[in-house]
This record gives C-alpha cells, structure tokens and sequence, in this order.
C-alpha cells in the first residue's frame, strides 16, 4: 500500500498570505508527486468543505481535508508555517497545517485518516516532535508511523 | 438468539463526556470523613457507554466527543476497549464525576455541569457527526446531556442530519434537550418513566398512558419509544404494538449505566421488536450486576437472557410498575 506521506509531501518552512495560499502550495506538491489529477479541481473541493466548517483547531493546527474525485491514493500533506497562517482557530494562526486528501471512492478512509490525526494531535508530543524535525524524511517516517499505519 | 451478521458499525455522539470515579463504600455517611475502595475510573458519559459495550459485542464503534487537553486520558481509557475516539478539540476541559457505591446498591452521583462549547466548537461538533454519517453506519447514537452554551436543539439537529443521510438515530437524553428533539424524526428515543413524564407534562401512571405516549410521539415523528423503568423491566411502544420486558428482582452492584445498556441491547439485537426488547432488558441486568460502569461482555449479557420475560401487548389498565407482578 502507498504511504500516507512521503519526504516530497512535507514543507517545512512554508510562507503563506493566507489558508487559500497555504492549501494550495501543498495541493501543489500532491500534485507533483501524482497523488492529485486536477489541482484547480481539488481545490475547489478543499474549499467547498473549508466553507462549511473552518478546520482550524486549537494549538496552532490547520486541517484542510476533502473527499475528491481528483485524488488517486489517500494522502496526506504537511506543512510547517513558522510564520503562522489563519485557519479560523479561536487561539490563533496555524503553524501546522495537514492536507488531508482522500478518492471521493474511499468510503470511511478519509474519516479514518482524520480521526487518527485528530487523536495524535491532542498529544502536544506528537506536534513537537513534527516541529522539531530535522528534515522532510524525519517527519514524513514519524507521521507515516504514527497516522499511516 | 444468534447473531448470523456481523454486527453493524456504530457512531456515537457524547456532547458531555466524563471521566467516570467509581468508589465503594459500607455505609455513606453525610458530613463524615470516609475512606472509600481504590477509585475505579473510567470513561463515561452516555453515548461513550454505549460504544463501549457494543464495541464489547463486536462492533466497529466510533466515539464522537468533544475534549480539551485531558483528551489523551479519554482517548487512553477507550483505546484497549476498541472504541474509536474522535476527539474534536474543545478549549474546556473534560469533567469529573463522582460515583458513590454503598453495599446495598445505593448509589449517589455527583456529577459535574462539564465544559462549556462555544459556537465554534458546537460547529465543529456537527461537522464531525455529518462526517461520520458519509459511511452510512448501521447506527448513529447521540445520548447523554448537554454542556452549557449549548442550545437545546442540539439532538435535534443531529436528528435531522441523521434522517437526511438515511441514517437510523437512537437519542438518549432528558429535560428541554429532549422536548426539543421529539418532532425531527428519531428511529428511537429512550427515557426513563420520570424523563418521559416530564417531557409530556403528564403523569404516566397505566399501561395505556405510556401506549399513547408512544402515539402521541409516533404522530410528532419519533417511531420508536423505549421506557426503561429500572426494576420494573422496560417497555417498547413502536407501530407494531406494545411489549413489556422484566425478570425477577435483583441486588443491583452499580445501576450506573445500566440505562445506556439497556439501550445498547436494543440497537444490537436483530429480529421482532419483542426480541430486541428482551435483549435490551437482558443488558441492562447484565449491567447492574457490575460495578460502576463496567460494561458486560457477551458472555454476561448473554447470561441475564433466560431470566428474562416478555408480555406481549400488556394489560393497558395496568400501572406500569405493577406489570412486573
């Protein structure tokens, strides 16, 4: 089975203008590792679903996710922010900002991602560790073990 | 009574967890220093009672629930017992409560009022719940009470989400969240004898009172009412009838979550609506027979199943309490 996350998925010092900006920058990458068929598509679908419901989370989290039928494999995408990007979280910008993106197809899949994040991340160890990571294959090896599988 | 499918996946929404201390004491004495057992805790709160003994029978079962930075202990606690936590993350904090046993059974709670959600966390509650309903689980079950700043319409948003994506919702709660609730289509709701009177502002004294309960809450759009009335069994009122279900009297250990078994029992059994009574009775004793609120195995509700018997289309002129007799 593919991994969740690879080295190419991971940004680690991202600057963005705002979510939109962030969100795309790491479409992007999803998109140049084949993981995403239709950027401006999948986009579309992230936004539709941010619309609904801002996925900023308390302790600096942004959590754009979608279902979409221009995603091949789940995957997930990460970037760090040090200069924090608003995500609509009641305490502040966002320094970490997961991209979940899972095929329209995929049943509970993307649930069972978000879910498995969503526990990891209320351990401020597991957010730690991801920011003191030396580099993009130290953090895509710790979220793929600890998320992935 | 065999299970011949694999038991369906449950999703259950618990707007006010708790972290559950179960102490035992001889005697509890008012204003007096006590030394109790060694605390027992565990998670708690309704709906996560409910995912937790239906995870115990083989179900997939996901735990919705709001929680602050005490979430790992939650998430910890329900992890060996294969219940899914999806935490959605909350500024408060998850609340405590206190259970006090005594050797005859009494039990007296002290629960506390719980976090307070804002707007934005009473948001992304929902939008866990509609998430979760995209998988079409078998059952979505939203059960206990609501934390403050929580408006009382809560269940019955969740209803409507649930009815809108087909699927069956079963909703456990009392008082204004209850009221509210009844019109917006639930498959089944399950108060207690003292819950429902208090929504209908009438007392139920008869058989036939609480048959038109389930009338009168059928016309509004709840098909299915389940009373729990603790010694004195249960009854079912759905379209199909009325059933009464009881055993002979038992010393309860713990009546702590006997009620969430109870209902539990009924979304686990397939087949007749007095079938799936009598294993919603044979929970709840199973239940009661254990401490605080540990769940029963199937070994364990299986075990309370013979005791239990069934009366089809009871006595309506009946009082409720003497049907047991």
């Amino acid at each position: 089975m593919t991994d969740l996350i690879t080295p190419e998925l991971v940004a680690l010092d991202l600057v963005a203008t705002d979510k939109a900006d962030a969100t795309r920058q790491l479409a992007k990458k999803l998109q140049a590792a084949g993981r995403v068929t239709d950027l401006e598509g999948f986009l579309a679908d992230v936004a539709a679903r941010e619309a609904q419901m801002a996925t900023g989370m308390p302790g600096g989290i942004g959590l754009p996710h979608a279902r979409s039928e221009h995603v091949t494999v789940p995957t997930l995408g990460l970037a760090r922010v040090p200069g924090g990007v608003d995500f609509g979280a009641p305490d502040g910008p966002a320094t970490l900002v997961f991209l979940i993106a899972a095929p329209a197809g995929g049943g509970s899949e993307h649930l069972t991602i978000l879910a498995a994040l969503a526990r990891r991340l209320v351990r401020p160890a597991f957010r730690q560790t991801i920011i003191d990571a030396a580099d993009e294959a130290a953090v895509a090896s710790y979220v793929q073990s600890e998320v992935g599988s | 009574m065999t299970d011949t499918t694999r038991p369906g996946s449950v999703v259950t929404l618990t707007p006010n967890p708790s972290l559950d201390h179960t102490v035992e004491v001889p005697v509890l004495q008012v204003g007096e220093v006590q030394r109790t057992s060694a605390a027992l805790v565990e998670a708690g709160g309704k709906g996560v009672n409910v995912a937790r003994v239906l995870a115990k029978h083989g179900h997939r079962t996901t735990a919705i629930l709001p929680a602050g930075a005490d979430a790992q202990r939650m998430i910890g606690l329900l992890e060996p017992q294969k219940v899914k936590t999806f935490p959605v993350p909350i500024a408060g904090s998850i609340r405590t409560n206190i259970a006090v046993v005594e050797e005859d059974g009494t039990t007296t709670k002290l629960n506390e009022p719980g976090a307070t959600l804002s707007e934005q966390e009473l948001r992304a509650l929902l939008t866990a719940v509609g998430d979760h309903l995209e998988p079409r689980p078998a059952w979505l079950v939203a059960a206990g009470s609501l934390p403050a700043g929580v408006p009382d319409d809560l269940y019955a948003r969740v209803a409507a989400l649930a009815v809108q994506a087909n699927v069956p919702v079963a909703l456990d709660t009392s008082g204004p969240a209850l009221a509210a609730a009844i019109g917006a289509g639930a498959t089944v709701i399950k108060p207690n004898l003292e819950e429902l009177e208090e929504i209908l502002g009438r007392d139920l004294v008869t058989v036939g009172d609480v048959i038109d309960a389930g009338r009168d809450l059928r016309a509004k759009g709840t098909k299915e009412l389940l009373v729990s009335m603790g010694g004195h069994g249960a009854l079912l009122i759905t379209q199909e009838g009325a059933w009464w279900a009881g055993g002979p009297p038992l010393v309860p250990r713990s009546t702590v979550g006997a009620g969430d078994c109870t209902l539990s029992g009924y979304l686990h059994a397939t087949g007749s609506p007095d079938q799936r009574l009598a294993t919603a009775v044979a929970w709840g004793r199973a239940a009661c027979l254990l401490p605080g609120t540990t769940v029963p195995s199937p070994d364990q509700t299986r075990a309370c199943a013979d005791a239990v018997r069934v009366v089809a289309d009871p006595d309506p002129l009946q009082a409720v309490k003497d049907v047991a007799s």
